[in-house]
């Protein structure tokens, strides 16, 4: 066996720690969080606040025709609304970390002229409670007219299939090759191939106990915001709206403090945050946006459902696994909001979690008609490791 | 103008304080704990009554908070998680929580602390499978179900 094929064992290294392992180490934070005084993002609140309710799309794919918004502002305690035709005149779509076709894509707060999954966000209601907004929302008119919806990444990319983004013109949102080590060595070496036609991990939603949520504040002196949120990677959320907002960095302050469970779905309520942003700013009153659970799995941030198709593996006859190749398909969903990290990270992490050196993936990312996805307990995609 | 909020004046004691309040008829008990009382240790997991973290006690009884209407507490004494300690000072059961590390992210631990509560005054030395029981309407998605019941077990003087 050659040397640069397989990496040595790894060598225990033990450190005298007794000052603390095997001790129990108090945790600064159980006093408070005992005593019900921890402070999660909905404990937040603020004189003459608003609550937010989205109405959100029933099909997964179709044309918004109207939007008929009287009923709802008619009723008495409704503080406003915003549309995706506002947001579109207000912000800029944010940018996208997927090269081309993905990079095609305008994706903004909230739906613009189309929905693209069940649950996507297509107006706001603002309310004096978060029982009236809901009842509100119920009374805006929306009238669509349904498309085709494509529900299966392996056929995503076939002729005649709609097509989600007609800016990307295309439903491949991004491809890209990983090769570390070197192949063809390890299958010249393997006592062995083992050939699998296809591997499938499905869709799945992490589930946070307490979901999304923020109040938003906007100060018309100095054109900052503060953001209280339980959003878990505040720094993405800010280099994501900066630039869609065109303003600078500095003018998003975030605020978090307890957060009730984040595995990776709370990364992306940067969509949300902004709609909040914009209604602070519009209604000239703080917002507070809590999501409900019924909204949390509809839309925020599944996990995303990944096949490997024609993998083949070099392995010895002692069982050490030399190197594998494959064909990985993502299912990145409607957005790619974080995506396509979750091909690339998953690529840059496979071979540090095993003693795989020799690898070659063909990585391709589509768009479906499915909420989007996000990192979800392990950074990209564990499960599949 | 529609008006789609009708409401009535209610009077509850929390924590051993009255409080006299217009609530809308629709409001949940949870959101008026938390919104109007400004009571934000009980909190909404699920909105369906099945992760507990809104537990409270209501005239003695363990109720999930998010599944009854705050009208429906008229006249009520209600315990939530900030009346359990006295003086600032843990309670066994809280002191047994963060010993046993009960609690990670903690958003779960006041509903957990609710249902120990009622079960601990029914039964102060509980079994194991009653331990079970009794925190079987409490969901934790850290998943430390086993700390928590130790915890609980702790504190009931069986550990």
């Amino acid at each position: 066996m050659s040397e640069t094929t397989i990496a040595p064992a790894p060598t225990e290294v033990v450190v005298p720690t007794r000052r603390w392992s095997g001790q129990n180490v108090p945790r600064k934070e159980d006093k408070r969080l005992t005593q019900g005084e921890g402070v999660f993002v909905d404990d937040v609140k603020r004189h003459g606040m608003g609550y937010v309710h989205f109405v959100r799309s029933p099909y997964a794919h179709a044309h918004i025709v109207s939007i008929d918004l009287s009923k709802a502002e008619a009723v008495k305690g409704v503080y406003g609304t915003l549309t995706g035709e506002e947001v579109a005149a207000l912000t800029d779509p944010f940018f996208q970390l997927a090269t081309d076709p993905g990079a095609k894509l305008k994706d903004y707060a909230l739906a613009v002229g189309r929905v693209r999954y069940v649950g996507e966000p297509v107006v706001a209601v603002v309310a004096e409670t978060r029982e009236l907004a809901r009842d509100a929302s119920e009374l805006v008119e929306i009238e669509y007219e349904p498309l085709g919806a494509v529900v299966d990444a392996r056929t995503a990319q076939d002729a005649g299939t709609e097509v989600l983004h007609e800016d990307a013109g295309t439903n491949l949102m991004w491809e890209g090759v990983y090769e570390w080590g070197d192949l063809d060595a390890a299958f010249a070496e393997a006592d062995r191939v083992v050939k699998i036609k296809e591997l499938h991990f499905h869709r799945f939603n992490s589930t946070p106990l307490e979901c999304d949520g923020a109040l938003v504040e906007y100060n018309r002196g100095t054109g900052q915001w503060t953001i209280h949120t339980n959003n878990q990677f505040p720094g993405f959320a800010v280099i994501m709206m900066g630039p869609a907002m065109r303003c600078g960095l500095d003018k998003l302050r975030f605020v978090t403090q307890d957060i009730g469970g984040g595995f990776g779905n709370k990364i992306t309520s940067h969509p949300q945050l902004v709609a909040c942003c914009l209604l602070a700013r519009k209604l000239n009153r703080p917002v507070q946006w809590t999501e409900w659970r019924t909204d949390f799995h509809l839309s925020m941030s599944h996990g995303n459902e990944r096949w490997f198709h024609d993998t083949e593996v070099a392995v010895k006859s002692d069982g050490t696994l030399l190197g594998f190749r494959t064909k990985a398909l993502d299912d990145a969903g409607a957005w790619l909001r974080y995506e396509p990290l979750g091909g690339v990270i998953w690529a840059q992490v496979t071979p540090g979690m095993y003693r795989w050196r020799n690898i070659r993936l063909e990585f391709t990312q589509v768009a479906t008609n499915k909420a989007p996805v996000s990192p979800n307990r392990g950074y990209s995609r564990m499960q599949h490791l | 103008m529609a008006d789609l909020s009708p409401s009535r004046a209610i009077t509850v004691t929390v924590n051993g304080v009255e409080y006299e309040r217009e609530v809308e008829a629709r409001k949940l008990l949870i959101h008026f704990i938390r919104d109007d009382l400004d009571l934000t240790g009980s909190h909404i997991g699920c909105d369906t009554g099945n992760c507990g973290a809104c537990s409270v006690i209501v005239d003695g009884r363990l109720v999930k908070s998010c599944m009854q209407l705050a009208v429906q507490a008229d006249g009520a004494t209600i315990e939530t998680v900030e009346g359990l300690s006295e003086d600032g000072a843990l309670t066994e059961l809280q002191q047994a929580f963060s010993d046993h590390h009960a609690l990670q992210c903690g958003y779960c631990t006041p509903g957990m602390l609710m249902s120990a509560t009622a079960l601990l005054r029914e039964r102060p030395s509980p079994t194991e499978d009653e331990i079970r029981k009794a925190l079987q309407g409490n969901i934790c998605r850290c998943t430390g179900y086993w700390n928590i019941f130790e915890a609980v077990k702790a504190a009931g003087g069986s550990a």
